[in-house]
């Protein structure tokens, strides 16, 4: 070719190359700051990660904490700008002078006599409580917390205090620990828009490592959303991410990743993967300063159950399974026992003869992990439950949205002929009613004695409005999620 | 001349190659085949089991650390409460029990099937438990004491790691009950433990769920 030809070809390829490096990367900035939409009208409080992990605080790995409080939890009212006094039970039962209302003959009565000393008036009903307390004739108002939250939404002269007058079970439920395993972030994200709490306290994160959610696995050419349809024939649309926290967050990384406390040494590979970060450090790296909100979030609230939500390739031997911290072993086995009690007759008539779960001990040489760590370092039984995901395998071909909803793949169809999966690859809502089961399994399973695991009596944890299995399987998740408000 | 045909020779490996995988179709003898030769889902039928461990000291342990947990859940749900360290109760568990600790005349249920989780969690190795597994042995032919063996985790639990042990132990057991659904992933999906009973002459079962033996292990406590 000429010089001349040669410039010329050379220069449409580099402006050809340039223009496909402006519309990729656009694309990809905007998959980066897109934000996922999530309905929070049930939620009484969200929190930061950065209230526990203070470093994170206006980054992209600074998530959201919901928290939603039972209607029937017994709590105790005050005046705003006695909030620091009243941070504690002790600082409440130290308070001489303090006088203390509640409503007659109910069972925040019982429940406030076990805990608070100072000598109780009894008054009619919620809206007398209330306004002795407004008025000032009483300091301390104990009654429900859905009288107490609605007095305080009314008049901002009122708070309530962190005093717990009533020891109540909580369970926090990880959704969105690897961005590319979807069911996680989709069953938490159902429990977000549908769960009511009647007694307890129900903690959800959708995005427990959102950087991860900001960039997408190299090399493996996933797509960057997904969509699902709701009730109403809307959209919802979901990220597929990476299972790392993304480099812009945590660069350059060592070659060998040195956990901390145990001083397990594993791959680079890992040293962004949150789940190897685990209890974290506050100043750490970027993944670990991650894990420590969630350890300090669990530890702080003194959180009785954690269910972590994970998905595992059809051809990984620990799929279709709940991994247990050892203390959590006998309600995990009970969960399992429960799964597989479970019938149910679909709408296309199919019976569902129990759904199989398999349960196995956190290894206690590999660390890192939530059922290692947050079982050793708090004192939550912690669970992870596994499902199965074919866009997470390698043995997958294209890979669609497709791919990521239905695990649809002729490859893997293949593979389960020839006996080499250890759980065929289900549809999203099959994989999302197993981890619905799951977490309201194990949460029946602490219900039968209300004992947490330091051995109080903390009664049961009560969630209500959550879809059952046949449900999620016949209607879809998009049926439970709200539109896009 | 040489480029075409080295060309042409790649050409033809990469061919060849695609024919080998494309010619790959499953046999009737690489899929799952179930080889349960046992009863599923059915009552016991000895008479001379019936009450076997009634009134008796009972023990729960786990030979190769596996699937305990499902059996204490088994126990409750049968209505026995769990001996702990403030009350005494109907049954105690302990994980490395060995035969020297347990009482005379008593009845051990034991767990059989390894875990390398559960190993490692209880401090132990497959040696030292394949010696648990023989003391239980020898103690149970001595008549010292009953060992009801339970196989709880289907296909996982078995292999190398765990079939040693399980013949060890249910070679002596008195009763053998398994977790199996005929479908070939259970633990008797090779038909291992139906030969084990059939030539040791012990009565075997199969149940399609763990909860399907709440029934007969009621048979067994006389409850």
């Amino acid at each position: 070719m000429s010089k001349k030809v040669n410039i010329i070809v050379t220069s449409i390829v580099l402006v050809i190359a340039i223009a496909i490096g402006i519309v990729t990367g656009i694309e990809f900035y905007n998959f980066s700051n897109y934000d996922t939409y999530f309905y929070t009208g049930n939620v009484d409080e969200i929190q930061k990660y950065s209230k526990y992990s203070p470093l994170l605080e206006g980054t992209p790995g600074d998530s959201n904490i919901y928290i939603m409080y039972g209607s029937e939890n017994t709590v105790a009212l005050i005046k705003a700008d006695q909030a620091e006094t009243y941070a504690t039970l002790e600082q409440l039962n130290s308070h001489a002078s303090a006088s203390v209302v509640a409503v007659t003959g109910s069972e925040q009565m019982t429940a406030a006599t076990s805990t608070v000393t100072h000598s109780i008036n009894e008054l009619a009903d919620a809206q007398q409580v209330v306004n002795a307390v407004k008025s000032g004739s009483a300091t301390v108002g104990i009654l429900r917390y859905e009288d107490a939250a609605a007095a305080v939404k009314a008049d901002e002269t009122l708070a309530i205090a962190k005093a717990e007058v009533e020891k109540v079970p909580s369970l926090l439920v990880l959704g969105g620990t690897h961005a590319n395993e979807p069911s996680g972030q989709l069953t938490a994200t159902m429990l977000l828009e549908n769960a009511n709490v009647e007694r307890g306290i129900l903690y959800i994160t959708t995005e427990t490592n959102r950087s991860a959610y900001t960039h997408s696995q190299p090399q493996e050419g996933s797509p960057f959303y997904y969509e699902l349809e709701t009730a109403s024939g809307g959209t919802r649309t979901f990220k597929f991410g990476s299972r790392a926290t993304n480099t812009n967050q945590q660069w350059p990384n060592p070659d060998v990743y040195t956990h901390s406390p145990s001083g397990q040494q594993l791959s680079s590979s890992e040293v962004r993967n949150i789940n190897r970060a685990y209890p974290g450090s506050i100043d750490g790296n970027y993944t670990e300063r991650v894990a420590y909100a969630i350890t300090e979030c669990v530890r702080q609230n003194d959180i009785s159950m954690v269910i972590d939500l994970h998905e595992a390739s059809p051809e990984y031997i620990t799929i279709n399974a709940i991994v247990y911290h050892q203390d959590a072993g006998y309600l995990a086995a009970s969960a399992q026992l429960s799964m597989e009690l479970y019938t149910a007759t679909t709408q296309d008539g199919e019976f569902i003869n129990g759904v199989e779960i398999k349960t196995d001990a956190s290894p206690t040489e590999l660390h890192g992990l939530t059922h290692r760590e947050l079982g050793d370092f708090t004192d939550a039984y912690v669970f992870l439950a596994e499902s199965s995901n074919a866009s997470q395998g390698k043995l997958r071909g294209k890979f669609t949205p497709e791919l990521i909803i239905t695990g649809e793949d002729k490859f893997y169809d293949y593979a389960e002929e020839l006996g080499l999966l250890y759980a065929a690859p289900v549809h999203i809502n099959e994989r999302v009613a197993r981890h619905t089961i799951t977490v309201m399994s194990i949460v029946d399973a602490f219900n039968r004695s209300g004992t947490t695991r330091l051995g109080e009596q903390v009664g049961s944890l009560v969630i209500n409005n959550v879809p059952s299995y046949v449900n999620i399987y016949d209607n879809g998740v998009g049926y439970y999620l709200h539109d896009v408000e | 001349m040489k480029k075409i045909l080295l060309t042409l020779l790649a050409v033809v490996m990469v061919l060849a190659l695609t024919l080998t995988v494309v010619a790959c179709n499953p046999t009737e003898e690489e899929k799952p085949d179930d080889k349960n030769n046992l009863p599923i889902d059915q009552a016991i039928s000895e008479t001379s089991l019936k009450d076997i461990a009634k009134d008796k000291k009972l023990y729960l342990t786990s030979i190769g650390q596996s699937d305990i947990d499902v059996a204490r859940n088994l126990l409750s749900a049968v209505g026995l409460v769990e001996t702990t360290q403030e009350e005494a109760g109907d049954f105690e568990t302990k994980d490395l029990l060995t035969a020297s600790e347990v009482e005379e005349g008593a009845v051990v249920f034991v767990v059989v099937g390894a875990s390398t989780k559960g190993l490692g969690g209880a401090g132990t190795d497959i040696n030292k438990e394949t010696t648990r597994a023989n003391e239980f042995a020898t103690a149970a032919s001595e008549g010292k004491l009953t060992i009801i063996s339970l196989h709880l985790g289907k296909q996982a639990r078995r292999g190398d790691l765990s079939d040693g042990i399980i013949e060890i132990v249910e070679k002596a057991s008195a009763v053998m009950l398994i977790s199996d659904d005929g479908e070939g992933t259970g633990g008797n999906y090779d038909g291992l433990m139906g030969n084990i009973a059939k030539e040791n002459n012990i009565p075997a079962y199969c149940y399609s769920k763990a909860t399907g033996m709440v029934a007969p292990l009621k048979y067994l406590l006389g409850l």
